[in-house]
């Protein structure tokens, strides 16, 4: 059922994680049955969470932090969206994940005056344009992982990420130049 | 920093600020659930399994601080033995008469690898019958010198060793009665002692002739060697039973 592929090494480690899920275990819970509306698989999910978490546990300092509720409610999505579409009878492959080319390595950005102050609305809109393009962006400028980390809590390809962090800034530029 | 680099760092600094945003949008909502699933039924299935995966993770923390722990052991095991085997090798080698036995032997081993009883080779093992059930024979033997032949007349024992180009030790010993003569013309002569006894050191042209005596026995070596050698060939005396 499970690989155990993470394990916590050390006790600090180890009474980290404990805090986390003693804190968040309704959390999670709650978002995966609320996707999968399955309580055995919210159960699955919960617990791949889990050792998903334990393999980015040195990443983590204040477990009460924005920054590690993000974390969290990211791994327990994107784990739960992943058992959902695996459980369709056709596997939905995201057309993100289609494109093999990156057009360009320069930052779509470049041309575009930065709007700082609607910063907090642009955020918004990209998470509703698509809500895995706004958490690939925060996980890779703002969690500081590097790609593998980010394919092993999104469950992607080493080799998509990088397409998806693409997509996600020509998203974003969409996003600005409608404004 | 180039112009180019410069702008690389903003848009990054830039997405990094649009990440934290998200991270705040996120974490929001995470307050919500949390006040929203506080009284929720959670599974105590998903409680043991919790239980049991912390328990896993100390055992094999404690596995792995064993081996951890062992495998330093064995290794300071290992390393002391070596440093042990090191002076007892170092120490054995630095007498020369258990060199020269030591190393025959490892030519021994080296060479029978199908037999792990070590034999002396017939020419390091005295023929030595003919000199009775006990004698005394030396512990040093001058470099390139070896036991050529053994004699006894009655109480009287020679031993002879020979350097292959000629020269010849005498090793003789008898019982401390006897009378033994050296020829002294033209001769000079030291006093001397072999372990706590006296002797008489004879040097003429190239030869040299050492005669003592215990309280037991006379002894006298005749050869061409230097002081050192004679005397350290006197002072090396074994009783062989």
């Amino acid at each position: 059922m499970f690989i155990f592929a993470a394990l916590v090494n050390s006790e600090e480690d180890r009474t980290k994680l404990e805090q986390i899920y003693i804190k968040y275990k309704n959390l999670m819970y709650y978002i995966a049955n609320d996707i999968l509306k399955n309580t055995h698989e919210a159960e699955d999910v919960v617990q791949n969470s889990i050792i998903k978490i334990a393999n980015y546990i040195e990443k983590i300092d204040d477990i009460n932090c924005n920054k590690t509720k993000s974390l969290i409610v990211t791994i327990v999505k994107s784990t739960s969206i992943d058992v959902y579409r695996k459980k369709k009878d056709n596997y939905i492959i995201d057309i993100d994940e289609t494109g093999n080319r990156i057009e360009s390595d320069e930052p779509p950005l470049d041309d575009l005056i930065i709007r700082l102050e609607e910063s907090e609305e642009l955020s918004k809109k990209l998470a509703e344009l698509k809500s895995e393009y706004a958490d690939i962006l925060m996980l890779k400028y703002y969690h500081q992982f590097n790609d593998k980390e980010i394919a092993g809590v999104l469950s992607l390809k080493n080799e998509n990420v990088r397409i998806r962090i693409y997509r996600a800034k020509i998203a974003l530029k969409k996003v600005m130049l409608k404004d | 920093m180039k112009i180019n680099d410069q702008k690389e760092r903003v848009i990054e600094e830039y997405y990094k600020y649009i990440g934290s945003i998200h991270a705040e949008n996120t974490a929001k909502e995470a307050d919500e659930i949390i006040e929203k699933s506080k009284d929720i039924d959670f599974p105590k299935e998903l409680e043991h399994w919790f239980e049991g995966y912390i328990g896993d993770t100390i055992k094999k923390d404690k596995k792995s601080k064993f081996k951890s722990r062992f495998s330093s052991t064995v290794k300071r095991a290992a390393i002391f033995l070596i440093i042990l085997g090191i002076g007892v090798f170092v120490t054995t080698m630095s007498v020369e008469a258990y060199r020269i036995r030591f190393l025959n032997l490892i030519t021994e081993v080296t060479e029978r690898y199908t037999s792990i009883t070590i034999e002396r080779e017939p020419d390091e093992s005295p023929n030595n019958d003919l000199l009775g059930e006990s004698y005394f024979y030396p512990g040093y033997i001058p470099v390139g010198y070896k036991q050529s032949d053994a004699q006894s007349y009655g109480e009287l024992r020679v031993i002879y060793f020979e350097n292959g180009i000629g020269d010849r030790i005498e090793f003789l010993q008898t019982e401390v009665d006897s009378n033994l003569q050296v020829d002294t013309e033209d001769a000079t002569t030291e006093d001397i002692t072999i372990n706590g006894s006296k002797g008489l050191l004879v040097s003429k042209e190239d030869v040299k002739t050492l005669l003592w005596f215990t309280d037991t026995n006379s002894f006298f070596i005749m050869g061409k060697l230097d002081q050192k050698e004679i005397v350290s060939m006197a002072e090396s005396l074994e009783f062989i039973k």
